[in-house]
């Protein structure tokens, strides 16, 4: 282990030589490479460690976005052995549609570009050692033959933990769901769009109750983020280490459908490590989020970031008493609260602000409350009876930000 | 409690068990072997770079136990070192290669990020010429290969 006595960084093993040049930048790294055959050697995979975003409109890059959007100059790069090569060390992958670029001025300008998925699926298909892939896109007018050719490339990435599949894509042959499920049952997080993926079939295998359908269910993911569109949510229920899950309607914000705006939380009935919830969406008319009543109790106690929408005054009195064991409190060590969706009809509903008074008084932790969606009159929601606003209410010195509606001048002159 | 650490020439350094468990090594050791008086020999590492080791476990010493950071991201960044550290690593060149051999060894990561993060920083900005010559290296390519290589790596030069 000693250096010997023409003391050079030649002598140091290859992981410290890497370990050093984790700490460069592009062009140091770049620079070592020219240095001898030996930093060269050991220094190569990481300028393919990472491709990002703007990697593919760099005009230098091998895989140029413009070359490859050309069917047959796109098949003779990537019989490049040099290229399959180099594929072999990326670990993270980035791709996106749409993005952000600067131009000679660098004021940011929105890009568009679509590099085909066949092409898309070739790369991921090479890049065998995978980590994190992130694939962004929106292919509308165009159809796609090769989407389990796509799905198939996936299930070849064994290394893969972080998985990111926000396609929108116009075909007729969804991918069922739990085609998927090898794939994900390797993931630490996944985020997917719904639209190119068919729930149907693993819903059917389940309504079986028992024998295939039924094992199928008790499938068990090592997933803790999981951001899904809201007809994937049953996902959850393979996930029992879910941390942070996020349900949207969809992605790419297509109006939403009966299909996809009636959801249920009862799939997080095994995520018993469940600390921050996002739902952005309001459900059906009618349907209340009961989400202390969904939520496993193990985890309501180490819960910290709630956002939820609110269409009527129960979605909060729920949270205030709706626990199944009496008299204990619902998420007391809450960080976040973002309240939204609040329809009109509840303006200066006295129920709801009491529901919502009742909440704050007793969760002490909280540091950021967003309410901006709701009206509220301070004194009657801050403010403990008897006693100054300013030290009505039991939030502790960790209060950073607090957002919420003032009445109208007019309301408020009227009082 | 004390513990003592044996250097390859054989100096005895009594340092505290809380000192001497910045080192993951010597922690597990000490885990695995209960409560002993025994010395632990470490032939790795010579008495002069034990020394510097030493110091630097002594002013650490209060450091909260670095956590491994659940951000992806690749890209480290080197000039976040803490003025004494800094200092710490003011040695030759040979000095700094042993303690980050011993570092390494010794599994104590924050030891061997500073010492890592201080060789990156010597290399920043130079020409590959003028790196070859900081560390005594033989230029084995070509002026050829040289300007190949860098043709085709350039697109990752503005990451």
């Amino acid at each position: 282990m000693k250096l010997s006595d023409n003391e050079s960084m030649d002598n140091l093993p290859v992981e410290l030589i890497r370990a050093i040049a984790h700490f460069f930048d592009g062009t140091t790294l770049v620079t070592s490479l020219q240095v001898c055959r030996r930093w060269h050697l050991i220094l190569h995979p990481l300028i393919w460690r990472l491709i990002q975003t703007t990697t593919w409109h760099n005009s230098r890059f091998p895989l140029r976005e413009k070359e490859l959007e050309d069917p047959t100059k796109a098949t003779t790069l990537l019989d490049d052995p040099k290229l399959v090569a180099a594929l072999l060390h990326v670990q993270s992958l980035d791709w996106r549609s749409i993005h952000l670029a600067k131009d000679k001025k660098q004021k940011p300008r929105r890009q568009h570009s679509v590099l085909s998925l066949d092409t898309l699926g070739r790369i991921v298909g090479l890049t065998s050692n995978l980590v994190h892939l992130h694939l962004q896109s929106r292919y509308q007018g165009k159809k796609f033959e090769s989407l389990s050719l796509f799905v198939g490339y996936l299930h070849g990435l064994q290394s893969l933990r972080d998985l990111a599949l926000l396609l929108s894509v116009d075909t007729d042959n969804l991918v069922a769901v739990d085609e998927l499920f090898p794939v994900f049952s390797r993931l630490d997080r996944l985020a997917i769009s719904g639209l190119w993926v068919s729930p149907e079939r693993a819903l059917g295998k389940e309504e079986k109750g028992v024998g295939e359908g039924h094992m199928e269910a008790q499938q068990s993911w090592r997933i803790k983020t999981l951001k899904v569109d809201t007809r994937l949510l049953s996902l959850a229920r393979h996930c029992p280490s879910l941390v942070s899950l996020t349900a949207e309607y969809d992605f790419n914000k297509k109006p939403p459908t009966p299909e996809t705006s009636s959801y249920s939380l009862r799939s997080l009935s095994r995520c018993q490590q469940l600390k921050r919830v996002m739902l952005p969406n309001a459900p059906n008319v009618g349907e209340t989020i009961d989400i202390a009543d969904c939520l496993p109790s193990f985890s309501l106690p180490k819960f910290m970031r709630l956002l939820i929408p609110v269409t009527r005054p129960e979605d909060i009195e729920c949270l205030n008493s709706g626990c199944r064991q009496e008299g204990t409190m619902v998420m007391p060590t809450l960080h976040h609260l973002h309240i939204l969706s609040v329809p009109s009809e509840l303006e200066n509903n006295r129920r709801l602000q009491l529901a919502i008074r009742k909440f704050l008084i007793s969760r002490t932790r909280l540091t950021w409350i967003y309410l901006n969606t709701i009206t509220i009159e301070p004194e009657f929601v801050f403010a403990q009876p008897g006693k100054e606003l300013e030290h009505g209410w039991g939030c502790g010195d960790q209060l950073h930000l607090i957002s919420f509606k003032l009445p109208s001048s007019t309301q408020w002159a009227a009082r | 409690m004390t513990v003592i650490l044996v250097s390859s020439d054989n100096q005895d350094f009594k340092v505290d068990k809380e000192v001497a468990e910045r080192s993951i090594l010597i922690k597990n050791m000490l885990e695995d072997v209960g409560e002993s008086d025994s010395p632990i020999p470490l032939p790795n590492v010579t008495s002069a770079v034990l020394t510097k080791v030493i110091e630097y476990c002594e002013h650490h010493r209060n450091d909260p136990v670095q956590v491994p950071e659940e951000t992806d991201d690749p890209r480290k960044r080197s000039n976040d070192i803490e003025e004494w550290d800094m200092k710490f690593m003011q040695v030759d060149q040979e000095m700094l290669f042993e303690i980050i051999l011993a570092a390494n060894y010794l599994d104590i990561k924050p030891l061997l990020d500073v010492g890592c993060k201080t060789v990156a920083n010597i290399i920043k900005g130079k020409t590959p010429e003028e790196i070859r010559k900081a560390f005594n290296i033989v230029n084995d390519f070509t002026p050829e290969e040289e300007a190949q290589i860098k043709k085709e790596n350039e697109w990752a030069e503005d990451r």
